[in-house]
């Protein structure tokens, strides 16, 4: 199982560690094995509210036939088993948080701040953000922003938030339906599910389920339609939708459009980290940035010959973690073991 | 410099011919491009078997193709101008991942890497859409 935001729930709001990973992909998470071995304590953040990156969020389903030892292996299947190696090295989590800013101190600490305002303090940062943090597709329109976090949600972080409110729900793909089935039992006082085509996309059990609870009248479909305005004062409180041309009203105490994710650079542009393009610029040697005591590693880095593969990243993620062990332990001195001469691996 | 009118656009266009280096006597097309700045390109290629739009425009530095072609990103989301020019139909992982894209266009929105690269695409008009 990987980790969900809401059980994961800082409750803390400074985490110290010895090296903070921005991004939880699967080079993220196999850093925190590599500096594991190595003694030295990982906390990872990421704005998706589960670990795996890319092969979480895209394509968990498909086969990658391209991972040395595993012939065909599912994306989702990685991740689950980086998750699982990296158990005994006790890795902190921020879920569905975004990096913001990052300062370093005279000290030589490294404070980096979250969109949600949790405080990090590391000796060490790596930034793991891949293809940069994925964000949701936002549907075009007007006050928007508005009651974004007053009303309109884009990642289902605690469903309980919903409880005995009427959400409505926009999107043909598998989170829209089973979000949808989720919150109808007992949770929402009214669903809605809004589509813009007549058939979804999902798989066709939730497809299914989704109509047979149309018909019990637990989910209010609304299918060749979709929002045109939103409403409120403070908060949310009215959908104008359209629909063969004509616009009719929906009250909705939230909604959630549910298009997918897309990653954008966002804030790492705003770092002072020498950039290549939309990657950042690293030496090879241990793929450290022009920032002392930051490194980047997997497909967010570039250096010539760079191929984005998740291979890459691990070897990477190695060379990484023996180069920040001087600023961890600036006084260690550090040996060079097999993980087969260490024998179990010996966590903290 | 060329002065091109892609869609509404009328603009001095930037060439980049990668065309120079053919031993083996390949097609040569040309594409018309609209990049979401609005900065117009005519890039000129030679017609490789085995390769897409998404990748032709990829090589030459337009910024997609996260997913490597699988249709499952929308990086590659384009508008296209078809003129005479027959498109390969849209197949249900296409529509899929359309059918998620705000920016969607019923007449117009195709993502490029399910398109392959052949002669018949000579001057097509490919405006990208910003996600
Ligand atoms: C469809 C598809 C098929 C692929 N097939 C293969 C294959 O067969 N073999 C192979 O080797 N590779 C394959 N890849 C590529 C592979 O998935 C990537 O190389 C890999 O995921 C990179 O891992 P990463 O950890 O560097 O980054 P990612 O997996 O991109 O993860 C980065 C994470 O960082 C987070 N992040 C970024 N910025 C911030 C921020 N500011 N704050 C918080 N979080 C942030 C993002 O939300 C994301 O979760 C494929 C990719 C796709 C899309
Ligand atoms: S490259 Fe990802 S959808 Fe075309």
């Amino acid at each position: 199982m990987l980790p969900k935001s809401s059980q994961l729930k800082q409750l803390i709001r400074m985490i110290k560690t010895d090296i903070l990973i921005i991004g939880a992909g699967p080079c993220g998470l196999f850093a925190v094995f590599e500096a594991g071995l190595l003694k030295m304590r990982c906390h990872l953040i990421d704005y998706l509210p589960q670990a795996g990156g890319q092969c979480s969020e895209i394509y968990p389903k498909k086969p990658i036939y391209d991972i040395p030892g595993f012939p065909k292996i599912l994306a989702g299947e990685l991740v689950e088993n980086l998750m699982e190696q990296i158990k005994p090295f006790k890795p902190g989590f921020t879920l569905g948080e975004r990096v913001e800013k990052i300062k370093k101190s005279q000290d030589g600490l490294f404070h980096v701040t979250t969109s949600l305002g949790t405080k990090h303090i590391s000796k060490v940062v790596v930034i793991a953000a891949g293809l940069g943090c994925f964000e949701p597709r936002k549907p075009n329109i007007l006050n928007l922003s508005m009651f974004e976090n007053k009303g309109i949600d884009y990642i289902i972080k605690d469903p309980m938030v919903y409880k005995n409110k009427k959400v409505v729900i926009s999107g043909g793909g598998d989170s829209a339906l089973d979000w949808s089935i989720f919150l109808s039992n007992n949770i929402a006082s009214e669903v809605s599910l809004v589509h813009r085509r007549e058939s979804f996309r999902g798989h066709p059990d939730s497809v299914e389920k989704v109509n047979q609870l149309s018909k019990e009248g637990k989910i209010n479909l609304i299918t060749k339609a979709e929002v045109v305005d939103i409403q409120g004062n403070d908060n949310l409180q009215l959908l104008k939708i359209k629909s063969d041309n004509q616009i009719f009203d929906l009250s909705a105490d939230f909604w959630i459009p549910l298009f997918g994710l897309s990653p954008k650079l966002g804030p790492i542009a705003n770092w002072g980290l020498n950039l290549d393009k939309n990657a950042i610029s690293v030496n090879t040697l241990d793929y450290s940035t022009n920032i002392e005591g930051i490194y980047a590693i997997g497909d967010i880095n570039t250096y010539p010959g760079k191929l984005k593969l998740i291979l890459s990243g691990f070897h990477e993620a190695a060379l990484m973690s023996q180069s920040a062990f001087k600023h961890v332990f600036p006084d260690g001195k550090k040996s060079f073991k097999y993980t087969t001469v260490l024998g179990q691996i010996e966590g903290f | 410099m060329v002065k091109l009118k892609v869609f509404d656009v009328e603009k001095k266009a930037i060439l980049i011919d990668n065309t120079k280096d053919n031993p083996n006597n390949l097609d040569t097309i040309s594409i018309n491009i609209i990049d979401f700045d609005g900065e117009v390109y005519i890039l000129k290629t030679l017609v490789y078997p085995d390769l897409n739009l998404m990748e032709v425009l990829r090589n030459a530095e337009f910024h997609m193709g996260h997913c490597g072609g699988m249709a499952l990103c929308a990086s590659c989301h384009c508008y296209i101008e078809k003129d005479n020019i027959k498109l390969i139909d849209i197949s249900s992982e296409e529509e899929d991942m359309l059918d998620q894209l705000f920016t969607f266009n019923q007449t117009k929105s195709r993502l490029i890497c399910q398109i392959p690269l052949e002669k018949s695409l000579d001057g097509i008009n490919i405006r990208i859409v910003k996600d």
